[in-house]
């Protein structure tokens, strides 16, 4: 079979298929934004319900005060790390194939941030006195406890939102400047706000690439803490199996790992539905695919380790939460879950043959399984079993649990797919950069020049 | 008066270079110029003597008043209201230390931004001198003019090669 002639890859051309999706919009879309709607609304309505009555609607009581709430809490929260850290990370080893990946990565992080953050203020119950937790002078005569793992977790998620917002924000401004001279009507408008005033001038560009290498600094150290310490919301208790120093980086290990693979599923949709495959090529799933395989490898390492110290400790307020996973009630999830994350996984990412777009797909979708049942199997088997006996309980989540928890799924994917009509999935400009870095790196040339004038067809960012 | 511009497009990095050259030879200064591209152009700079930025300062200075600022909030408030919870002391250097650490991150993201929109004035929609058509690739090198000199400056531009001049 011969190969396919790659594309010739010209400014307009670029411009052309990477706005394309901003200006047109196709009957399929509407159409699954409005199931999408429709499944966000499911959550407003069940917590306005548990709004009006009561915390109680979800059904939560000793000794399970926590359970799918702060489970799919934890789960967003490490999504959220994939964006920023695998954007910031390959953004600071300068590697070259991360530019097509970056802006999906990023907007991934700051949407699951914003669906986790739901959380807290649900579990809440009162949902209205969530202001008590900011730290201003008050006549109630109350401060926020700043001794209080749940306070940490109040100041870290907020700067982490404010970091991956202006991350996210500072590298799409070029591309809004684009979209501002291409849009006509209201979203020239929009994009001429957007754009802030952008020209391109060689200062600006001089700037703004400062600005956005101090912050996947920043922004590297700042996403390692925010897991680390929502870790510490369990670790920092006297519970069994959780008060355990290896929570932060087991914590911060499976949040890389889940939130590569949210990525993987968001690529694979991107690039079918967008029509991108000149774009995100199967090299960019490949490589991310190590990445997974290495992550699954950790996470794999980290279980192992926190399970066989357990056993090995045989401590007897730890040991009927040890069974009740291994053997017990929850086994067939503690197994589903091993199986999710390491057993499937691990044969399909290693094996180079096996390691094709769909079946990275799949293993992606089981890992977000598993990494789901890992928050679940960490919080609520521990619950049901504190140290003394005759407060062991039981948990079943309610349907309002459910209904929030399920459709926080199609609230994330909703603010994705909104997004997607309003600013381009993969960088212009630093795709158009990644060209000619690329054609410079081939030896082309001493003097850069602009695509699709003397760079070969064969030439792409991250080869 | 409104200052005017002479926009000229080139098809290339060489040829906007040429151009800046010899407008640089015939005396405009680099300092009123401004070089337009779709994507940054790594390499030499095209105009000489730039500023350097300042961006790492502000990042430093937001940081610095964000540990401050995150120091004295855990630490004041602690003090405020001393009470012994779990046993640590009324201002715990663990806990303290943690929040301080997010905030002087905070610090320095919020400085960061702010650096960049000082640095490069933005935001700003007033009208200066910008061609569209750079979104399309090329090089667009924006030059004020007068009646004195703007013969000096069609020559120089239309002798390196630009592919369209703009007056504005």
């Amino acid at each position: 079979m011969a190969a396919e002639t790659p594309p010739r890859f010209t400014e307009e051309r670029i411009n052309r298929d990477l706005l394309g999706p901003l200006f047109k919009t196709s009957g399929i879309y509407y159409v699954s934004a409005g199931f999408l709607l429709l499944v966000s609304m499911v959550v407003f309505i069940a917590w306005g319900l548990q709004l009006k009555y009561g915390i109680g609607m979800a059904g939560k009581n000793r000794p399970s005060f926590w359970g799918l709430y702060i489970t799919t809490f934890v789960f967003w929260i490490g999504i959220s790390h994939a964006g920023t850290l695998i954007s910031a990370i390959l953004r600071v080893v300068q590697a070259e194939w991360r530019r097509p990946i970056t802006r999906c990565a990023e907007a991934i992080t700051t949407f699951a941030l914003c669906t986790g953050s739901l959380f807290p203020i649900i579990h809440l119950g009162r949902a209205w006195l969530f202001y008590w937790m900011v730290p201003y002078p008050n006549s109630r005569h109350l401060w926020p406890n700043f001794q209080s793992p749940l306070m940490w977790d109040f100041i870290a998620i907020n700067t982490y939102l404010t970091g991956s917002v202006t991350y996210l924000y500072l590298p799409m401004i070029p591309d809004m400047a684009v979209a501002r001279d291409k849009a006509t009507g209201w979203r020239q408008s929009m994009y001429r706000t957007l754009a802030l005033g952008w020209r391109g001038t060689e200062r600006e560009w001089l700037r703004l690439e400062k600005a956005i290498s101090i912050m996947a600094l920043i922004i590297i150290p700042v996403a390692i803490s925010v897991h680390t310490i929502v870790s510490w919301d369990f670790a920092m208790t006297v519970m069994p199996m959780w008060h355990s120093t290896i929570f932060g980086p087991y914590f911060v290990v499976g949040a890389i790992f889940s939130g590569i693979a949210a990525l993987l599923i968001a690529m694979v949709a991107i690039r079918k539905y967008f029509r991108l495959e000149h774009y995100l090529l199967p090299i960019h799933f490949d490589n991310l695919a190590k990445m997974l395989l290495t992550m699954s490898l950790l996470w794999f390492y980290f279980t192992f380790t926190e399970y066989l110290v357990t056993w090995y400790g045989n401590e007897s307020g730890e040991m009927p939460v040890f069974w009740s996973k291994i053997s017990g009630r929850y086994a067939p999830l503690f197994w589903l879950m091993v199986f999710c994350n390491f057993l499937i996984p691990f044969p399909i990412l290693a094996i180079k043959r096996l390691r094709t777009i769909p079946l990275i797909f799949f293993a992606s979708c089981c890992i977000l399984v598993g990494m789901w049942l890992e928050r679940f199997l960490i919080i609520v088997p521990t619950l049901v079993h504190p140290y003394l006996p005759y407060n062991y309980g039981h948990y079943w989540p309610s349907y309002t649990e459910m209904a929030i928890a399920s459709g926080t799924f199609g609230f994330f994917v909703l603010l994705y797919f909104l997004f997607a009509k309003f600013s381009p999935m993969i960088s212009i400009w630093e795709f158009e950069e990644g060209l000619q870095v690329a054609a410079r790196h081939a030896g082309e040339m001493r003097e850069p020049t602009f695509v699709g004038q003397v760079v070969p067809g064969d030439v792409h960012p991250g080869h | 008066m409104a200052q005017t511009f002479c926009l000229a497009k080139f098809n290339q990095p060489l040829e906007a270079r040429a151009a800046i050259r010899r407008l640089l030879q015939s005396g405009i200064d680099p300092q009123t110029m401004d070089v337009m591209t779709s994507q940054p152009i790594h390499g030499e700079p095209f105009l000489p003597n730039q500023k350097p930025t300042k961006l790492f300062t502000w990042a430093l200075c937001g940081a610095a008043m964000g540990f401050i600022g995150g120091l004295s909030l855990a630490t004041f408030t602690a003090l405020a209201y001393p009470l012994v919870k779990g046993g640590m002391p009324i201002v715990a250097p663990w806990t303290v230390g943690i929040i301080t650490y997010e905030t002087t991150m905070l610090g320095a993201v919020l400085a960061t931004l702010a650096g960049l929109l000082v640095e490069l004035r933005l935001p700003s929609f007033s009208n200066r001198p910008y061609d569209p058509s750079v979104v399309d690739g090329g090089v667009v090198v924006a030059v004020p003019y007068s009646d004195q000199n703007r013969q000096t400056i069609e020559d120089a531009v239309n002798a390196a090669g630009a592919t369209k001049v703009n007056w504005v």
